[in-house]
């Protein structure tokens, strides 16, 4: 009997951790918690893993993120946000920093970005870089993209400037 | 209880018409997604590739395409390759296939479009290639034409995501 005893005590203690003390009510909990998680997950912050070196240091190769779709809701891509850039769909996606807007005219000279003529401090950018770039204009509509990690060869790296559609959000780091 | 033996049967005979419908008559698009998961696979480099594959899957890639095939690619860091006709095409995928020990070709986020006239068909995608722990991403545009009863690809262009 004391052994019957025991074992009732620990199903209705085990019982009461897995499903609780009413199993309908646990149900709709896991199903409003998984909706939830489906639509934050889907519509608001996207989870990415970062595949490559171009975003070193701030964003190390293979690490997990999250980007924020509603950031750009209320106002506009600002200079320096990372954002990731969509290619055919958002499957595989490019992660750079912006640091031209529409309308304005980027260069780099002797390594460092030179918007309207004037040097930007990136503060961000840790690796030595000669790159040399004459001046192009960013047309409306338009950011001009960049990765943080400029020590390869200017055409090795991927950047330029990105159609403002193909921008899904901002990256949280 | 014969009304409900008829319902049955009415039911498993539009099944057997959708099955057989979906198998032998596929839409067009249902053909170009197969055909692109074909192109993956002979264009990936398996490492090790035996010789007699590797003929295999230059041949295949070959017939997917027109005799009159165009490919434009270029990718930043990579050099720009423009090829034309299925001959050139053939024996560039050979000296990829010698010049490459593995290599790792899927396509993800396929939309295909019909064009205007009904032997012409667009699919937009992303192609990934992996080779020598390096990933390079590019959007695809693939340019598809009906060529008597099979879709064969006549143009494929790299996308420009960043100008």
């Amino acid at each position: 009997m004391a052994i019957d005893s025991e074992d009732t005590t620990r199903v209705t203690w085990l019982q009461r951790v897995l499903i609780g003390k009413n199993p309908k009510r646990t149900l709709a909990r896991i199903l409003v918690l998984a909706a939830v998680c489906f639509a934050v997950y889907r519509f608001v912050l996207l989870p990415i893993r970062v595949q490559g070196i171009s975003m070193l240091p701030t964003f190390p190769d293979k690490g997990i993120h999250l980007v924020n779709r509603l950031a750009y809701l209320s106002h506009e891509p600002q200079r320096g946000d990372v954002v990731a850039i969509r290619l055919a769909g958002e499957s595989v996606m490019l992660l750079k920093r912006i640091i031209g807007l529409p309308g304005e005219t980027v260069a780099f000279q002797d390594g460092h970005a030179v918007i309207n003529g004037q040097v930007l401090e990136e503060p961000y950018v840790k690796f030595p870089c000669n790159w040399e770039h004459k001046p192009e204009p960013v047309e409306q509509n338009e950011y001009y993209v960049v990765g943080d990690n400029r020590s390869m060869d200017f055409y090795d790296h991927t950047q330029g400037r990105s159609e403002r559609r193909r921008i899904v959000g901002k990256v949280i780091r | 209880m014969r009304h409900v033996r008829k319902l049955v049967l009415a039911a498993i005979l539009a099944l057997l018409g959708f099955w057989i419908g979906y198998v032998f008559f596929p839409s067009p698009e249902r053909v170009i997604r197969q055909h692109l998961i074909e192109l993956s696979g002979a264009a990936s480099i398996p490492p090790n590739e035996p010789p007699i594959t590797r003929l295999a899957n230059v041949v295949k890639l070959a017939s997917l395409c027109t005799p009159d095939v165009e490919v434009s690619v270029e990718v930043p860091g990579h050099s720009f390759q423009n090829l034309q006709g299925r001959d050139r095409l053939r024996e560039a995928a050979l000296a990829a296939r010698s010049t490459f020990t593995t290599l790792t070709v899927e396509f993800v986020d396929i939309s295909v479009l019909r064009g205007s006239d009904p032997v012409s068909a667009v699919a937009n995608l992303t192609a990934k290639a992996s080779f020598q722990g390096e990933l390079v991403p590019q959007e695809l545009k693939i340019e598809f034409r009906k060529v008597g009863r099979d879709w064969l690809i006549e143009r494929v262009s790299t996308v420009k995501t960043l100008r």
